[in-house]
C-alpha cells in the first residue's frame, strides 16, 4: 500500500516537474561499499545542461549540487558548568536530520540565488525542514542547538559547503567532487542538482546514492546487531583462545 | 595502512592501533598491571566513541588476563574458592554496572560518569601509591630496609569478625565472612562495566589490606576473577548496546602480547619502589588528563550524541 502511494506520488511529481526539464546528471558510482580498507571515498558528479533549458542560452548559469542522507534522529547536547564541572545539562533531539550534507556551488550562493528561493526549495542546511521534538525551548535556543549540530558535523567533514567547487567545462558540462569521509553513515543518499540562471531554477535533477558496509565489515556489523548474544560469546571465546595462545607462546 | 573498524564505524591506521596495544602492553608488563585504565582513555583520546572503547577494552582484558592467570595457576597461585566468591560478587556488580551504563548512555551522561570514575579511583589509588613508594624510597636511602609490615589482624579486623556467613578459604589461610569478598567483587564488577578496566588496581590492595590474603595468591586470584567478570561484561555490552568491536580488540591484543614480553624484561631491571612511584605518576597523569576535561571549558559546548540507534 505504502509503496503504491509512493509510486503515485512519484508519477505526480514527474508530471508536475515536467515544466522544469531535468538536466542530465550522473555519478561516477551509484553505490559506495565500505570495506576493510575504506578510508572515505571520492565520487564525481557530472552532468550536462541542455541549451533548451536555459532562459538565455548564450548567457552564463550557475549550478548547485546537494548530497544528503540518510535521515535519522540526532540528539544534540549542551554543556554547562554545574558545581565546577562541565557536564551535559540540556539536550534537544532533531528528527530526520541528514547524517551527511554536502552543498557545492559554482560561486557564492548569495550572488546568484535569492534567499526566498533557497528557502522555498530547501537549499542550504539552514533551510532544511527538519523539526525538533517538542520542548519548552525558545526559538533562539533551538537555533543554538541547530548551529551546534552543524558546527560539530562540519568539524568531522560530515557537513560540507564548498563554494566554487562545481566546475563548468565549456558551455554545457559541469562536474563536482563528492567527498565522503571514512565515518560516513550508511544508508540511502539523495543527490540534487539545480541549474540557476537569472535568479531562477531552470532545471533540476535528482539521483540516489547508496552507501553500505560490504564483505567482512558488513558481516561483523550484522552479526553484532542481529545475534548480539552469539556475537558476545564469540568475542569472549576468541579472547580466551588468544590469551591462551599468548601464554603458550610467551613461555618459550 | 587504514582499517575500517566495523563497530566503532571509523577508519584507523592498523599500525597506530597495534602500536597503542604494544605501548600499553609494555607498561602493563613492566608494572604488572592489567592496563585497562591506560588503554580505555587512550582509545577515547584517539577518537573511538567512549562506549565502544569501554566495551571493547573489556574484551581485550579477558584475553590479557588468561595468559597471566594460567602462569599463576601452574605455580598454585590461585585461590579458586576465594576467586569463586569474588566472581559471584563481580557478576552481580557488572550486571548493575552495565544497566547503569546503558541508562546513562540514553540520558547523555555516560562520558561524564566515565571521567568521574577515572578521576576518583585513579586519583585516590595513584596518590596512595605515590605516598607509599616515596616513603619506602626515602627509607631505603636512609640506609635501613623497611621492616616487613606485620598487620595485627586481631585488632584491625574486629568489625570484620562480627559479619555473618563465615567461610573457610584454605589456600588463603583465612576464615572470614563471605560478604567481604562479595562486596569487593561487586565493586570491581561495577568498575569493569563502567570504566573498561579489569579492576586489579582496586582488587589487589583490597585483598591484601582488607581481606588479609597472603600476597602469593593475590595476583593470580585477582586475574582469575578478572577473566570471568570481563567476559561477562563483554557479553552484557554486546547484548545491551552492541559496542564490542572484535576487530579492534584483536588488534590491540596482538600489540599488547608482544609489548608485555618486553615490558616484563624492562621491569626486572628497575627496583620495586621506583617502579611503583613511576606507576603512581602514570596513574595520576591519566587522572589529571581526565580531570582537566571536566573542569576546563570545552571548545564547543554543544555535542552530538554518537550512535543514535
Amino acid at each position: 500500500m505504502k509503496v503504491l502511494a509512493v509510486q503515485v506520488l512519484l508519477v505526480l511529481w514527474c508530471v508536475m516537474a515536467g515544466q522544469v526539464a531535468a538536466s542530465d546528471t550522473d555519478l561516477s558510482e551509484r553505490k559506495v561499499e565500505i570495506r576493510y580498507n575504506f578510508e572515505g571515498s571520492s565520487l564525481i558528479l557530472f552532468g550536462s545542461v541542455r541549451e533548451s533549458d536555459l532562459l538565455v542560452p548564450t548567457d552564463t548559469y550557475d549550478v548547485i549540487t546537494i548530497v544528503q542522507g540518510p535521515n535519522r534522529e540526532a540528539t544534540v547536547r549542551r554543556k554547562a558548568k554545574v558545581g565546577g564541572i562541565w557536564m551535559n545539562n540540556a539536550s534537544l533531539t532533531f528528527q530526520d536530520v541528514p547524517g551527511y550534507y554536502a552543498l557545492s556551488s559554482t560561486k557564492s550562493l548569495a550572488d546568484f540565488i535569492p534567499a526566498e528561493m533557497m528557502k522555498a526549495k530547501n537549499i542550504g542546511f539552514e533551510n532544511l525542514p527538519f523539526t525538533s521534538v517538542a520542548t519548552k525551548m525558545t526559538a533562539s535556543e533551538v537555533d543554538g542547538f541547530r548551529q551546534g549540530l552543524y558546527r560539530q558535523r562540519s568539524g568531522t567533514a560530515l557537513y560540507q559547503q564548498a563554494i566554487g567547487a562545481v566546475e563548468i567545462v565549456g558551455q554545457s558540462l559541469f562536474r563536482a567532487d563528492i567527498n565522503l569521509p571514512s565515518h560516513t553513515p550508511v544508508g540511502m543518499f539523495r543527490v540534487d542538482v539545480h541549474i540557476v540562471q537569472n535568479g531562477q531554477i531552470v532545471a533540476s535533477s535528482e539521483l540516489e546514492l547508496e552507501v553500505d558496509k560490504a564483505g567482512f565489515e558488513k558481516g561483523i556489523y550484522d552479526f553484532a546487531h542481529e545475534m548480539p548474544f552469539l556475537y558476545g560469546l564469540t568475542a569472549v571465546f576468541i579472547a580466551l583462545g588468544a590469551g591462551w595462545l599468548a601464554g603458550v607462546l610467551g613461555k618459550k | 595502512m587504514p582499517l575500517y573498524l566495523p563497530i566503532a564505524e571509523l577508519s584507523m591506521n592498523v599500525f597506530l592501533v597495534i602500536g597503542m596495544g604494544a605501548i600499553v602492553g609494555f607498561l602493563s608488563g613492566m608494572f604488572g598491571v592489567g592496563g585497562g585504565f591506560l588503554m580505555t582513555p587512550l582509545l577515547i583520546f584517539a577518537g573511538i566513541p567512549p562506549a565502544v572503547a569501554v566495551a571493547t577494552e573489556s574484551n581485550e582484558i579477558t584475553a590479557a588476563s588468561v595468559s597471566g592467570a594460567l602462569a599463576h595457576m601452574r605455580r598454585g597461585g590461585v585461590d579458586f574458592k576465594m576467586g569463586g566468591v569474588l566472581i559471584a560478587g563481580g557478576a552481580v556488580g557488572s550486571f548493575f554496572g552495565a544497566q547503569l551504563f546503558t541508562y546513562l548512555k540514553t540520558i547523555g551522561q555516560v562520558d561524564l560518569m566515565i571521567s568521574l570514575a577515572y578521576v576518583v579511583f585513579l586519583g585516590s589509588v595513584g596518590l596512595l601509591m605515590l605516598v607509599e613508594s616515596v616513603r619506602s624510597i626515602r627509607k631505603a636511602r636512609q640506609g635501613f630496609a623497611p621492616p616487613p609490615r606485620r598487620r595485627r589482624k586481631e585488632g584491625v579486623a574486629a568489625w570484620k569478625d562480627k559479619l555473618p556467613f563465615k567461610m573457610r578459604f584454605r589456600k588463603s589461610r583465612l576464615y572470614i565472612s563471605a560478604l567481604l569478598p562479595l562486596a569487593i567483587g561487586g565493586l570491581v564488577g561495577v568498575l569493569a562495566a563502567i570504566m573498561g578496566v579489569g579492576g586489579g588496581f582496586i582488587m589487589v590492595p583490597a585483598m591484601i589490606y582488607l581481606l588479609g590474603m597472603p600476597t602469593n595468591v593475590v595476583v593470580g586470584t585477582s586475574l582469575f576473577q578478572i577473566i570471568f567478570v570481563t567476559a561477562l561484561t563483554t557479553m552484557l555490552h554486546s547484548v545491551n548496546t552492541q559496542t564490542v568491536d572484535m576487530v579492534l580488540a584483536l588488534l590491540l591484543l596482538s600489540g599488547a602480547v608482544v609489548g608485555a614480553q618486553f615490558g616484563v624484561r624492562a621491569g626486572m631491571k628497575l627496583p620495586g619502589e621506583q617502579l611503583r612511584a613511576l606507576l603512581a605518576i602514570m596513574v595520576l597523569a591519566v587522572c589529571i588528563k581526565m580531570g582537566l576535561g571536566l573542569i576546563l571549558e570545552p571548545d564547543d559546548l554543544y555535542s552530538v550524541a554518537i550512535g543514535g540507534h
